[in-house]
């Protein structure tokens, strides 16, 4: 057995037996320019735009001198595509294909990776053809414009609430003289669920994801409601994967051990799996590896008793993390929170405690997303477009207030970013026709 | 459908992002060409330009202000981002054995650029390029015409082979040959010998190429009204004019000339140093630089460019005497370029008075406002743009 081919059934099998649950997985061997490509892209089929050039570029600079190396790349989608990089040895295929089966698990079970769509693949082919045609048609300028709108607020998209759950029982399952039983007074809806009912309306005002606003509320020519509407699918498909990117490797790294124990590996094999285990998960000591977090902490669960899979399938990071981490876990991996202290000439890093409530809560922050919340509000009677803040923090205004610029262009009446509490004035404010800074300038 | 190939979009993708750091960098151009680290380059060395790098906006924490962009060009400047951690966020976790304490210099030598996605640090993108490359990408961004050398005289003779005929000094061997064969094909094929009229010869040309070499002399007001920042802003021009001159000739001979009320000659090393004397007469610098340009530098064999710096404040009995010698100068020169250190929009001064008066008349003496070193790129290309149309 010398080919990665021939290990594929193993693996899937081995996977199963120590109960994961993988989606069809398929495995292609690419060279590096190609992996390369792939991972500035996301997603293969990907629609061009220049960010993701600017991305390719520097991971060329970085595998030019020998920076970087990455060992898997596995799309989330039906079936799961796995990139194998074609110089790797024999081992480093046997050792990706197993941590990729812990992704696939995840994919599978985990509920936030369901609201995500799988077939990412065809829609972004159809879409990146479309664009190319709105490009010739419209301008290369005006499509790379929006999409830079787009991008920026992509990450703020949220999956439309399900549709209210029937409040009816089936008939079969009522008993037949329920309506003689229930004399109960009709019940009144509570503000939460008067909430919940508006925005079942399909996210009127306000609406937690400004893109889904532009798309059903701005008076946008189609191709620009179609373009919109694909980065809204790309949004939503990353989503559930930037809050779970701890659960998710670790998940990986612990299906990737498992996996290699149950294997019949040749002896040479073993030593250069472990080898990469220790790369992939190792600790360090100032910034925490997400491999080594998720996977230690599954670890401390499992043999504590829990039930690790039904943990993996209901939390994402934050609530994972907030949880599960306890004062043993602190304790037996030796975490300590540190602190940048500057004495004017040096900068001096010194940990500052090992209480586990305080690592706990450092380690909650650094995993939530820092994406700050920001919804469409109201639109005011004079039609200028209400953005609020979703919290306190302060942002930066200068990224801001090109983001509001492409909206106000797109809503082609004002827009206004107010702050989290009521201001007497918006932090940014922009018209449909101000000029864009950054612009290139015509030439 | 093919499920990896990217290939095509990367390449273009790529190209386009390239071009915005180019847009960027020549938007740039005029704080960049007007850097410290720039001018005090030797030739041939590369220069590290920092540039803020294109990036997607986002709505993102900050500190409530905008991002300090700033120039930040220059010598290898970098933000040292040691082992990772966001400067913003000055704290992390850690996991081994106690009393970890690392040491991270204050000065940084990172290279940044290493954006690992916290969002606070915003990269820029160090370009490396040969101060010859920064100077053609300045020269082109401003679109300045090549200068057009005038034809010469005496000394700058050159010989070529050029032309044939029945004499001359070296034998085209090819033409003979063929000439032979034909005579013997027309004859009927048969041998016949070689005679004088087969041979083609080549001959000497001697030509009187334009003067491929420039003088320029670079005159300054020394007067107590000129103040650092305009000394820089001369330094930055005069560092810009001489690269262009040698962008356009062989060789270029400099002179440097300062004035109060009387001017004399310095070395290149002292021109910008001294200062502070008293009042001004502008027509005693450009007097004495059409002194050096006769004694050494005679018209016919060389271009003759004369620049000269002022705050335009020269006494106002000046103002007949320097349009009559800058009248007279420059029927012999190809340019007499002024760069008035104010913003003259709102001022008129006696010297740009002068030269205003004299531009009916006389279309090889241009001026223009030079209030900031970031202003010397728009000045090259008022003074050496406008050569174009008249010369």
């Amino acid at each position: 057995m010398t080919s990665w081919r021939d290990w594929v059934q193993p693996v899937a099998a081995a996977a199963r037996s120590i109960g994961l649950q993988p989606c069809e997985t398929e495995f292609l061997e690419v060279p590096a320019d190609t992996l390369y490509d792939l991972a500035a892209y996301g997603l293969p089929g990907m629609y061009g735009h220049w960010s993701f050039g600017q991305s390719r570029w520097r991971s060329k600079g970085e595998f030019d001198v020998g920076l970087s190396k990455i060992h898997e790349l596995v799309s989330h989608t039906l079936p799961a595509y796995a990139y194998l990089l074609d110089h790797n040895s024999l081992s480093e295929h046997i050792f990706v294909m197993a941590h990729v089966m812990g992704h696939s698990d995840f994919f599978q079970r985990n509920i936030f990776m369901q609201h995500a769509r799988t077939d990412m693949l065809p829609l972004l082919r159809e879409a990146s053809g479309r664009f190319q045609r709105y490009e010739l048609e419209y301008g290369q300028a005006a499509v790379e414009r929006l999409l830079d709108l787009a991008h920026a607020l992509m990450w703020h998209v949220e999956p439309l609430p399900a549709p209210k759950p029937e409040t009816r029982q089936p008939e079969s399952e009522r008993s037949p003289y329920a309506d003689l039983l229930d004399d109960r007074p009709p019940k009144r809806p509570s503000p939460d669920e008067l909430l919940a009912e508006r925005r079942q309306k399909r996210w009127g005002t306000p609406c937690p994801d400004p893109l889904f606003y532009l798309i059903s509320q701005a008076p946008i020519e189609p191709w620009e409601r179609d373009v919109l509407q694909v980065v809204r699918e790309v949004g939503l498909h990353y989503r559930p994967q930037i809050r779970t990117k701890v659960m998710n490797e670790g998940w990986a790294v612990r299906a990737c051990l498992k996996i290699l124990n149950e294997l019949d590996l040749p002896g040479e094999t073993h030593l250069a799996v472990a080898h990469l285990h220790a790369q992939v998960a190792r600790a360090d000591p100032l910034r925490l590896n997400p491999y080594w977090l998720g996977w230690r902490l599954f670890e401390h669960l499992e043999t504590t008793g829990r039930d690790v899979a039904e943990i993996m399938t209901l939390e994402s990071d934050v609530s994972f993390l907030a949880n599960w981490i306890d004062a043993d876990f602190v304790r037996e991996e030796q975490l300590y929170n540190w602190d940048a202290v500057s004495d004017g000439e040096d900068t001096i890093l010194r940990e500052s405690t090992r209480a586990w409530e305080r690592v706990r809560d450092r380690l909650v922050a650094a995993h939530t997303p820092p994406i700050p919340a920001v919804a469409v509000d109201e639109v005011a009677p004079d039609g200028a477009l209400r953005l609020r803040l979703g919290d306190p923090r302060p942002i930066d205004v200068t990224d801001a207030q090109r983001i509001v610029l492409g909206i106000a262009r797109l809503w082609r009446a004002p827009v206004q970013l107010w702050a989290a509490t009521d201001g007497s004035k918006p932090l940014t404010a922009a018209g449909p026709t101000d000029p864009d800074p950054e612009e290139d300038e015509p030439r | 459908m093919s499920l990896w190939d990217i290939g095509g979009q990367s390449v273009r993708d790529q190209a386009r992002y390239r071009e915005k750091v180019a847009d960027s960098l020549r938007r740039r151009l005029g704080d960049v060409i007007a850097h410290e680290s720039v001018l005090s380059a030797p030739d041939g060395t590369v220069i590290r330009i920092r540039i803020p790098e294109k990036h997607e906006p986002r709505f993102r924490y900050g500190d409530g202000q905008g991002q300090g962009q700033g120039q930040g060009q220059g010598q290898g400047q970098g933000q040292g981002q040691g082992h990772g951690q966001s400067p913003s966020a000055p704290g992390g976790v850690g996991a081994g054995q106690g009393g970890d304490i690392a040491r991270i210099p204050g000065q940084g030598s990172g290279q940044g650029g290493s954006g690992a996605g916290t969002g606070h640090v915003e990269p820029g993108v160090v370009l490396e390029i040969p101060l010859s490359d920064l100077g053609e990408l300045l020269f082109e961004t401003l679109g300045l015409p090549r200068l057009k050398p005038q034809t010469g005289e005496d000394d700058e003779e050159e010989d070529r082979l050029e032309g044939r005929g029945r004499t001359g000094v070296v034998l085209d061997k090819k033409r003979s040959v063929l000439a032979h064969m034909r005579r013997e094909m027309s004859g009927g094929g048969a041998p016949a010998p070689w005679s004088r009229e087969d041979l083609t010869w080549r001959r000497w040309h001697t030509t009187h190429p334009p003067a491929q070499r420039a003088a320029v002399i670079l005159v300054r007001d020394a007067s107590g009204s000129i103040d650092d920042q305009m000394r820089y802003t001369i330094r930055a021009a005069c560092f810009w004019i001489v690269r262009w001159l040698r962008h356009n000739y062989q060789s270029v001979a400099m002179h440097f000339v300062i004035h109060d009320t009387e001017a004399r000659e310095l070395g290149e090393d002292d021109f910008l140093q001294v200062g502070a004397m008293g009042g001004t007469y502008v027509s005693s610098g450009v007097a004495l630089a059409k002194e050096i340009l006769d004694r050494e530098h005679p018209e016919g064999s060389w271009n003759r460019y004369v620049v000269f710096f002022s705050d335009g404040e020269d006494w106002e009995a000046d103002g007949k005497r320097l349009e009559a010698t800058l009248a007279e100068l420059s029927q012999s020169t190809a340019l007499i370029a002024y760069g008035e250190l104010r913003d003259s929009g709102t001022v008129r001064t006696v010297v740009m008075e002068t030269v205003n008066r004299l531009k009916p008349r006389v279309d090889n003496v241009v001026a223009a406002p030079l209030p900031a070193p970031s202003r010397v790129a728009g000045w090259l290309q008022d003074v050496f743009g406008e050569e174009a149309k008249t010369g």
